[in-house]
C-alpha cells in the first residue's frame, strides 16, 4: 500500500463521516472515528483521529512530522463544527500544540471530495496565516505580520537566533499546471536575532525575498516531481547585523538559481552584491540530511579594500587597531571547497595599501597575489610599488615572495630600498607559538648617504653614510633585537649602534634600547653641523644603556671626552657662549667674561661632560668626573695657554627638558647673549 | 559623572594595588611597583580607556578573566551598533595589558616571570572589581555581591 493510497483513503474516509452527520452537528450525536496515518512526501501523520462529543468536534493527530521534525499531541477543537453537504466547515476553533504554534484560532471550511478549502490561523499578538485551496488544485498561502518565531516550528535549529519582527508572505503553489509550480513574496519588516551570547544578532532588519520554483519537466504533480528548480531574489534594505566581531549595516542584494532534489539543494549560480564593497559570485552543492556542503565555489572580481578593510578585515585581523587603521585599493578572491577539505583561498591584490595613523606607517600600495591552496600551505608574491614608510622615512618599492607552512612563514630575501641605500632582510623566518609570534633572520644596511637620511630625520645636514650588519634578528612577542651593529661614518670618525632592542613596537609603551661608541669623531664638522659655535679637536663618545621611549631619550649614561693624542684644540668665542648658555648662569666667571670680549678663540688642554640621564633629570659631570672642586663646580671645559679660559658648570643637576630647550636656543637663531 | 570619576579612582587604586600588594609568587621576586616610561604610557592609555569600557563592566557585558585578560562575556548587553567598537577596545586593553605583564618583568631583568605577573594581576583585578561586576574564578563566571 502507498502513502498516496493510505492519504486517499482517510480523505474518502472523513468524507463519509462528514456525509453522515450532515449539519450542524447534533448535541446529542457522539461518534469518534480513527483515520490512521497520512502520508505526503516530507508530512507525515500518525494516529490521526476526529470525534464529536455533545456537538463538539476535536482532530487529534499523535504526531505529525515535517521533514525529520515531529510535534506530538496536536488537537484542533471545534466547537462550532457545521458540515453542509459534503463540506466540512469549523468556526472558532482552537489549536492546542506545543509552543510556539499552540494557542491559535483557526477557521476553515473544507470540501474533501471536491479537495478545495480554506483555512485561517490566528496567533494572538504573533500575527495570521490564510491557506487557500481551489478546486484547480491552486493553494494560496497569505500571511500577516506573522512572528518569524513560528518559523521555529518547522525549523527548530533556527531557535537559538531568536528570529523576531514581523513577516508578511504571499505564496501561490499551482499544482495542477505542467510542470507544477511555486511562487512566494515574502517581507520581513523591524526583523532581528540574536543568540544568548549577543555574538550574532541583528536588529531593525528589512528583507525582501522573492522566490519562484517550477518542478522538473517530467512531473505531473507535486509529489512525483522529482526535483524543483528554483529562483530567488532577495534583499536586505534596511538595520544592521553583527556576527563577532563585525558589524555590517544594511545594503546587499542577493540573487541565485539551483535546483532542490531528494536530499540535495543545487545552488548553480549565486550573485551577493554588498553595498559599496562589491560582489560575489558562485555555486554551491549541498546534502541535505544531514546538511553539510559538500561543494562551494566563490569569486569576487572587485571589492572595495577600504570599505571591506575597515568593515571586515580590521576587526578580524587586527581588532586591538581597528579604529587606527585606513585601507585603500581593490582585490579580487576566490574560494573553493570541495568534499569536507579544507578551504582554498586566492586573493589577488590591486594597489592595495594600509596605514596606520597613530603608528605613522603605512605600507603599500601592493599588487600581486595571496594563495592558500587548503593543503597547510600558503604563497605569497607581492610588488609594493610604494614600498613603506614608518614616520619620515619612506622606504622605495620592492618585490616580496613568502611561503607559509602550517603556522611558519619563511620569507624569500627582500632589498628594501631606503634613500640611496637598503634594508636587506636574509633567511627571514616567522612562526607562531603559544606565546606568540616568533622570529629569526639576518639583517644589513647597504651604506645610506647620511645628507639624505639627517634631512628626514630633521636634522641639520650630515655628511657621510651609514651602513649595518645585523647577523642575528630576533622577533619575539613584544620585541625585535639585533645582534650586529649599524655604523655611522660621520665627522671623519665612526659612530657604532649596538645592542639594538625595539620594545613593544607596535603599542603605546613603545620603546628602544642601545648602545653607542664613537672614536676620534671631528669636533669642527660637529660643532659646525649643529650651529653651536666652533670647537675644533677629537672626541670620544659613549652611550650607555640608552633608551628611547616615544623616540626621545629617558635614560642613558653618556660622556663625551677629548680624545687622546695630537690635534689642535680650540674652542671660538661662540661655542664658549653656546657652553654658558647650555650651563646656566656661573658657568663662565667675571673675569673670563671680559676676556671673552677680546679674543675669538681660545686654546684649551682637554674637555669632558657626563650626563646621566634618569627620571627626567641629567646628572652631570666633567673632565674629571670623580673630582670635586671646592666651589662646587666641574669643569667641562680645561683652559691652556694665554689666555687660559675654563668653563665650569655649577648645576650638577639639571632638568633634562630645560637642558633640551637651551640646547634648542643655541643650535637654532645663534646663541642669546648670556656672556658679554 | 561622578560615578565616572569614582571609577577611573577605582582603576588607579586597582593598578596601584596591582603594583604594590602582594600574594603571589612573582611577589616575592619582582618589584611590581616598579616605574618605568613605558609602564607608564601603558597604565595612562588603560585609565584613558576605562571611562569608555566601565558602563559595560556594570552592565555585565564584559567580565575579569581568572587568564589577567578582560573579556566580552555577554554582548547581548552592549547596543548592536557598538558592539565592535567595545570588542575593539577590550582588544586594545588586552593588548596594552600583555605588554604590561612583560614589560614589569623586563623592568625587573627577568622576562621569564611575566606568566607569574600576570597571574598576579588576574587576582588583584579580581578581589578588586566592586560589587556588580563580572569576573570568572575556578567555578566559572559569577557577579560579585
Amino acid at each position: 500500500m502507498t502513502a498516496i493510497s493510505l492519504c486517499r483513503r482517510g480523505l474518502v474516509a472523513a468524507a463519509a463521516w462528514a456525509a453522515a452527520i450532515s449539519g450542524p452537528a447534533p448535541a446529542a450525536l457522539n461518534a469518534e472515528l480513527a483515520i490512521g496515518s497520512l502520508r505526503y512526501p516530507g508530512v507525515a501523520l500518525d494516529d490521526l483521529s476526529v470525534s464529536l462529543v455533545d456537538g463538539v468536534a476535536e482532530l487529534r493527530i499523535a504526531e505529525l512530522r515535517l521533514g525529520n521534525h515531529p510535534w506530538r499531541e496536536l488537537a484542533l477543537r471545534c466547537p462550532g463544527l457545521v458540515v453542509s453537504g459534503a463540506s466540512l466547515a469549523c468556526r472558532d476553533g482552537h489549536l492546542r500544540a506545543p509552543a510556539p504554534l499552540g494557542g491559535a484560532a483557526v477557521d476553515f471550511v473544507f470540501s474533501p471530495a471536491a479537495a478545495t478549502g480554506n483555512l485561517r490561523l490566528t496567533w494572538p499578538g504573533s500575527g495570521s496565516l490564510a491557506a487557500e485551496l481551489g478546486g484547480a488544485g491552486v493553494l494560496t498561502v497569505r500571511a500577516r505580520d506573522l512572528d518569524p518565531a513560528l518559523l521555529t516550528a518547522a525549523l527548530p535549529p533556527l531557535a537559538a537566533w531568536n528570529p523576531a519582527g514581523a513577516l508578511d508572505c504571499d505564496l501561490r503553489l499551482d499544482a495542477a499546471a505542467q510542470p507544477p509550480a511555486v511562487t512566494a513574496h515574502c517581507a520581513l519588516r523591524g526583523g532581528g536575532f540574536a543568540t544568548a551570547d549577543g555574538l550574532r544578532a541583528g536588529e531593525q532588519l528589512d528583507l525582501t525575498i522573492d522566490f519562484s520554483a517550477e518542478a522538473s519537466a517530467e512531473a505531473s504533480t507535486v509529489a512525483n516531481a522529482a526535483g524543483w528548480r528554483w529562483h530567488m531574489a532577495g534583499e536586505w534594505s534596511n538595520g544592521a547585523i553583527y556576527l563577532h566581531p563585525v558589524y555590517l549595516p544594511a545594503g546587499a542584494q542577493l540573487a541565485a538559481t539551483g535546483d532542490l532534489g531528494d536530499g540535495y539543494l543545487r545552488v548553480a549560480e549565486a550573485e551577493l552584491a554588498v553595498d559599496g564593497v562589491g560582489s560575489l559570485r558562485g555555486n554551491a552543492a549541498l546534502d541535505l540530511q544531514p546538511l553539510a556542503v559538500r561543494r562551494l565555489e566563490a569569486e569576487a572580481s572587485d571589492l572595495d579594500l577600504a570599505v571591506l578593510g575597515r568593515l571586515v578585515l580590521a576587526p578580524l585581523l587586527l581588532p586591538a587597531s581597528a579604529d587606527d587603521l585606513d585601507f585603500r585599493g581593490r582585490a579580487a578572491a576566490r574560494v573553493r571547497l570541495a568534499g569536507g577539505q579544507p578551504p582554498a583561498l586566492a586573493v589577488q591584490l590591486r594597489e592595495a595599501g594600509i596605514e596606520h595613523r597613530v603608528l605613522d606607517m603605512g605600507v603599500g600600495p601592493a599588487t600581486g597575489t595571496l594563495d592558500w591552496p587548503g593543503d597547510g600551505t600558503g604563497a605569497l608574491a607581492l610588488r609594493l610599488g610604494g614600498g613603506a614608510h614608518w614616520r619620515g622615512l619612506r622606504f622605495g618599492g620592492f618585490p616580496v615572495r613568502a611561503g607559509l607552512n602550517g603556522e611558519r612563514v619563511t620569507v624569500e630575501p627582500l632589498a628594501i630600498p631606503l634613500f640611496d641605500g637598503a634594508l636587506r632582510l636574509d633567511g627571514l623566518e616567522l612562526w607562531r607559538e603559544d606565546s606568540g609570534w616568533q622570529g629569526a633572520g639576518r639583517a644589513s644596511i647597504d651604506p645610506i648617504s647620511l645628507p639624505e637620511l639627517s634631512a628626514a630625520a630633521g636634522l641639520p645636514i650630515l655628511g657621510g653614510t651609514l651602513g649595518a650588519d645585523f647577523p642575528h634578528v630576533r622577533v619575539a612577542p613584544g620585541e625585535i633585537a639585533v645582534d650586529g651593529e649599524i655604523g655611522i661614518e660621520v665627522f671623519d670618525g665612526r659612530l657604532r649602534v649596538s645592542g639594538l632592542r625595539l620594545i613593544e613596537p607596535f603599542g603605546v609603551g613603545a620603546y628602544a634600547r642601545a648602545e653607542i661608541a664613537a672614536e676620534r669623531l671631528d669636533l669642527g664638522l660637529l660643532t659646525d653641523s649643529f650651529d653651536f659655535g666652533s670647537i675644533s679637536g677629537r672626541v670620544d663618545v659613549r652611550v650607555r644603556d640608552l633608551e628611547l621611549a616615544g623616540w626621545r631619550p629617558v635614560r642613558f649614561a653618556a660622556r663625551i671626552e677629548s680624545s687622546p693624542g695630537r690635534y689642535r684644540r680650540r674652542i671660538s668665542q661662540r661655542a664658549v657662549q653656546s657652553l654658558g648658555a647650555l650651563g646656566g648662569p656661573g658657568v663662565v666667571n667675571a673675569i673670563q667674561r671680559s676676556a671673552l670680549r677680546f679674543f675669538d678663540s681660545f686654546g684649551y688642554r682637554r674637555l669632558g661632560w657626563s650626563c646621566v640621564l634618569e627620571s627626567g633629570v641629567c646628572a652631570m659631570a666633567g673632565v674629571e668626573p670623580e673630582k670635586r672642586r671646592d666651589d662646587g663646580g666641574f669643569v667641562i671645559v680645561e683652559g691652556r695657554g694665554i689666555p687660559a679660559l675654563d668653563v665650569v658648570g655649577y648645576n650638577r643637576r639639571v632638568d633634562w627638558k630645560v637642558l633640551l630647550s637651551r640646547l634648542n636656543r643655541v643650535t637654532g637663531a645663534g646663541a642669546p647673549a648670556m656672556v658679554q | 559623572m561622578n560615578r565616572m570619576r569614582g571609577f577611573g579612582f577605582w582603576l588607579v587604586l586597582v593598578l596601584l594595588s596591582a603594583l604594590t600588594a602582594g600574594g603571589a609568587a612573582a611577589q616575592a621576586q619582582a618589584d611590581l611597583e616598579i616605574d618605568t616610561p613605558a609602564i607608564r604610557a601603558l597604565t595612562a592609555a588603560m585609565k584613558a580607556r576605562h571611562d569608555a569600557l566601565e558602563p559595560h563592566y556594570r552592565s555585565g557585558a564584559l567580565g575579569q578573566a581568572a587568564n589577567g585578560d578582560l573579556v566580552l562575556r555577554d554582548a547581548s548587553q552592549v547596543p548592536l551598533p557598538q558592539r565592535a567598537k567595545v570588542n575593539a577596545l577590550v582588544a586594545a586593553e588586552n593588548a596594552d595589558r600583555a605588554a604590561l605583564y612583560r614589560e614589569i618583568a623586563r623592568a625587573n631583568g627577568h622576562s621569564e616571570w611575566q606568566d607569574e605577573i600576570r597571574a598576579t594581576f588576574a587576582e588583584r583585578f579580581i578581589a578588586r572589581a566592586p560589587a556588580g561586576w563580572w569576573v570568572e574564578r575556578a567555578g566559572g563566571w559569577e557577579r560579585k555581591k
